[in-house]
């Protein structure tokens, strides 16, 4: 039983042009001390699966519409979708956490950092004050906040971006959860402090063997950290597994064009030009018929334009490769 | 190896004269305090910063946020005053021109920035946009009289005449990027400062905005100065890059010399830094973590700014400040260290600031 698995998890949002669908059928599971990586771009509906997850949808808009979050709780296993608010409470903060692109999202500006640290070690916990404020010290020296204890009487907006991040960090790791949802986490830093804030969170999968769903746009960020990646187009997962062999062999037509797409810094920046993938993501109020990537693919036959490819599994020496394409680029 | 980066223009085969000329810049601002503005300090945003881009190339200028790189770029366009040094634009003092004299220069130098949603007035339609530097500067009479050439540029940048009378939000990132690309393009300026052209679009959407930059520079011979925090990026575009660190540029070199041959301990940070969308080419990779964040520019470190988040850093980093000097062929460096170092192997990941 892994940690954590999404059956089938479908999220409808109201607007006023409209329902959309943004998360379309969508299965996952993370493993106890693995990251694992969910990539698309905007309007793909990886935050909302995350948002979904721990009953942070906008409300009254969106909604879970079918489908299932398992946690697995020492062995008791908890839907989070039909978990009501009073569990997903107790679960927040013990078992799961997240973790935001815009780390004033989640910190509260009126409060100091070690007010705010030591209100969730006190409320989850049950941490006396100063116990909580010696913990809070010692969570700001492990995510690598120099002199920790002046810290902690300082508020949020007196700190730098990537002070702020770690300080988040240290709050969603406070009561040492199992499962973290990082939602963008490094997007808004400079690349020498987004390779250490990923380095903190591979150290904390290590130490405490929490599994860790990441959600990100950058293919470099999956390679670096990612036992496993999923990545998703128009609210479904085109094409999931081990990022070994999906960033190596990519199989959907949309992986590949992502990875020609993107430059990279080291020698093989010089190799080949960047292919563009033509037009534009579709807008979730208006999906193209049958694969929604059809209208951008360079592969796209007739059948991608009538029908929604079904998910197959392929086999491979790491493990299995979901994929949804008719075609099929070969590896 | 292959020939030069697949994006890169060639070698023009005469060599033309720079198109700017930028001669030990400085651009500080004053640092206020109190409800009456009392000037208690000076914060020094740009110092002493010198190169040149000559036709149909490219200067990448990379640097993590803060190091003054966008200040450089707006300096450069005389968006903000600097405070001292030269800036010449096709031979012609750009600092020293105000009121028509400027106008007339401003035609040859233009900005493409970050978002084109906020750099687009959401009330006019896109004929609008690109037609207005046309008529400001009396090259077109009227909007109706601009109305062929804006066709033409919407063609250029790959937009069609359906587009014409849209409004910003009615298009998709990508094309309100090519919208203010056309809009920059309208003067048939000579040198274009693009500030993150493409980081607050798609990553589907960046490589069809870059591949449009490359064509442009190809096909109009135009002198870039693109500023960018992703050094993948400006590996791809660039003839020549300078890395910033708190105001001064640290290392400069032809590019393929810089991402090869890195010099400066900084740089060698960065490239490191920069994560590699290939899980073995990841895993084969040094290690590095800088450890720290970049010092404010409000109190910067003696000597090396560097010196304090630097593993080879000498008694003498923090006292002297170590000049740009020639390291290689056209790779200056400003670095005490007589050779370039490998980093020792990494520290505990992620630990304490310097």
């Amino acid at each position: 039983m892994p940690l954590f698995a999404l059956e089938a998890l479908t999220v409808d949002f109201r607007t006023d042009d409209g329902v959309l669908r943004a998360v379309d059928g969508v299965s996952l599971a993370v493993e106890a001390g693995e990251i694992v990586c969910l990539v698309g771009e905007s309007g793909s509906g990886k935050s909302t699966v995350a948002l979904a997850a721990m009953g942070l949808l906008p409300q009254p808009a969106g909604r879970v519409t079918s489908g299932a979050a398992w946690l697995d709780d020492d062995g008791a296993r908890t839907d989070l979708v039909q978990a009501g608010e009073r569990a997903l409470a107790r679960l927040r903060g013990r078992r799961l956490a997240m973790i935001f692109q815009d780390p004033m999202t989640s910190l509260n500006p009126y409060l100091t950092v070690g007010a705010q640290l030591s209100e969730v070690l006190e409320l989850h916990e049950g941490l006396a004050h100063a116990a909580a404020r010696a913990r809070s010290t010692e969570l700001l020296r492990q995510v690598g906040i120099p002199a920790p204890e002046s810290r902690l009487d300082e508020h949020p907006h007196r700190l730098s971006g990537g002070m702020r991040q770690r300080v988040m960090i240290a709050m969603a790791l406070a009561c040492r959860p199992k499962l973290l949802f990082a939602d963008e986490p490094t997007t808004a830093l400079d690349v020498t402090v987004q390779a250490q804030i990923l380095e903190l969170l591979c150290r904390e999968r290590d130490a405490v063997g929490c599994g860790i769903l990441l959600i990100t746009h950058d293919l470099g960020v999956v390679a670096r950290v990612a036992d496993r990646v999923a990545v998703m187009y128009a609210g479904r997962i085109v094409e999931a597994g081990p990022a070994r062999e999906v960033l190596r062999r990519p199989r959907h037509p949309y992986t590949l064009a992502l990875l020609r797409a993107v430059p990279r810094v080291d020698a093989e920046a010089d190799a080949e030009a960047l292919v563009a993938i033509p037009g534009a993501p579709p807008s979730p109020l208006a999906l193209p018929t049958g694969c929604a990537f059809h209208p951008r693919c360079a592969l796209a036959e007739a059948r991608c334009r009538e029908t929604r490819p079904e998910e197959r599994r392929t086999p491979t020496a790491a493990g299995d490769v979901r994929l949804r394409c008719h075609v099929e680029t070969s590896p | 190896m292959s020939a030069p980066g697949a994006a890169r223009v060639p070698e023009p085969t005469l060599p033309a004269a720079a198109v700017l000329e930028v001669d030990r810049l400085r651009v500080t601002f004053p640092v206020r305090r109190g409800v009456l503005g009392r000037r208690v300090g000076t914060l020094v945003a740009v110092d002493d910063v010198s190169f040149a881009v000559r036709p149909g190339r490219t200067l990448g200028l990379v640097g993590e946020s803060g190091c003054g790189k966008s200040t450089l770029g707006r300096a450069i366009l005389r968006l903000c005053e600097a405070e001292s040094g030269r800036v010449s634009v096709d031979g012609v003092d750009v600092r020293a021109l105000t009121g028509e004299r400027l106008r007339r220069a401003r035609r040859k130098m233009q900005m493409i920035f970050q978002d084109p949603y906020a750099s687009l007035d959401p009330r006019r339609t896109v004929l609008d946009c690109v037609a207005e530097p046309l008529t400001v500067h009396g090259l077109a009479s009227s909007r109706r009289a601009a109305l062929p050439a804006v066709t033409r540029l919407l063609e250029r940048v790959g937009l069609e005449a359906s587009h014409l009378g849209r409004y910003p939000h009615e298009l998709s990132g990508g094309q309100r990027q090519r919208v203010g690309i056309a809009r920059a393009l309208a003067l048939e300026p000579l040198l274009v400062v693009a500030d993150e052209p493409v980081s607050a679009l798609d990553m589907s959407i960046r490589a069809q905005i870059v591949n449009l930059l490359v064509e442009l520079q190809r096909e109009l011979g135009l002198a870039y100065l693109f500023i960018a925090h992703d050094l993948a990026l400006v590996r791809y575009v660039s003839h020549e890059v300078a890395v910033m660190y708190l105001g001064r540029v640290v290392e400069h070199a032809p590019v393929r010399a810089l991402f090869a041959r890195p010099f400066h301990p900084y740089t060698h940070a960065l490239l490191a830094s920069a994560p590699v969308p290939d899980p073995d080419a990841e895993r084969g990779r040094r290690r590095l973590v800088l450890a720290g964040e970049p010092p404010s520019p409000l109190d910067p470190p003696t000597g090396c700014a560097f010196h304090p988040r630097c593993p080879h850093a000498e008694a003498r980093c923090a006292r002297e400040r170590p000049e740009l000097r020639t390291v290689g062929d056209g790779h200056r460096a400003a670095c005490h260290l007589e050779a370039p170092r490998a980093w020792p192997a990494s520290p505990p990941a992620g630990t304490e600031g310097a």
